[in-house]
């Protein structure tokens, strides 16, 4: 953040044009995501810590918040309910691509 | 890895909540198929849409479960895939197909990375067992948020 107080560029931008800027950038960092909600760092490093903002974690100390994660973590939608919805089947289906035989490779 | 039947379930529910607090659509929430041998799979799809209402991304988390005694299911086999539509790449952890895979591959576990969808250098690359689904996610969202080539040439190809 500029020593002046004022926002960061990228920062002004994305609150006048959220869309354009969202395309581009695929995650905050916890710094980023401190300044747009006006906490500390701190703050969000606990959000992060007890499970109540989802981040990926680069390496010891580096954080990524995937940007539809913040926006899902501010929306004031309410989150769904989900179930399991059962299906009868003849035969479950296979998972992943079939992986081809030896001998079909040989005589290929 | 080993549950009884509402464990299982709460697991599924515990996958979409994973996926919709990282911002997916999870609108179909988890599937679950079963036959009359008892084998059961979990299907739980997640996307994200880009600003054209587009998919962006999207993440597919399947896991086939034999049934134990006392109404007890055992993970067998998982297929978790990221298709990256928006840097067009692909990433995914499997492990099926047992007993060719492992004369095949000579690993029961398998990995799939292409730096251009659809085009990869390898077919399989050497793999990592993963513990559950969570760790999927975790693993697929740093795929994708990768700003970075995947990596993909640092991997072992199994062929």
């Amino acid at each position: 953040m500029p020593l002046d107080g004022t926002l960061p560029r990228w920062l002004s931008t994305l609150m006048t044009n959220g869309t354009s800027l969202r395309a581009q950038r695929r995650f905050y960092t916890p710094q980023e995501v401190a300044l747009l909600l006006g906490v500390s760092s701190t703050t969000v490093m606990s959000r992060i810590h007890d499970g109540a903002l989802p981040a990926v974690r680069v390496s010891d100390r580096i954080y990524r918040i995937p940007v539809p994660a913040y926006e899902r973590f501010v929306s004031t939608e309410a989150s769904p309910e989900f179930a399991v919805k059962f299906r009868r089947v003849k035969r479950v289906r296979k998972l992943g691509e079939a992986i081809v035989p030896i001998d079909d490779l040989v005589r290929a | 890895m080993i549950l009884g039947t509402a464990s299982l379930n709460q697991y599924a529910i515990g996958l979409a909540k994973s996926l919709y607090t990282r911002g997916f659509d999870v609108a179909a929430g988890p599937v679950a198929e079963f036959d009359d041998t008892g084998h059961v799979v979990y299907g739980i799809a997640g996307r994200i849409a880009n600003a054209a209402g587009d998919p962006d991304v999207e993440i597919s988390l399947d896991e086939l479960w034999r049934p134990l005694p006392e109404r007890r299911w055992e993970r067998d086999e998982y297929a978790y895939d990221l298709i990256d539509h928006g840097r067009g790449r692909r990433r995914a952890f499997h492990l099926h197909d047992r007993a060719l895979a492992e004369a095949r591959l000579r690993s029961v576990v398998h990995e799939h990375c292409e730096e251009v969808l659809g085009s990869p250098a390898c077919d399989h690359y050497l793999g990592r067992a993963l513990p559950d689904a969570h760790v999927a996610i975790d693993l697929l969202m740093a795929a994708w948020l990768e700003p970075a080539e995947l990596g993909c040439d640092a991997l072992i190809c199994l062929g």
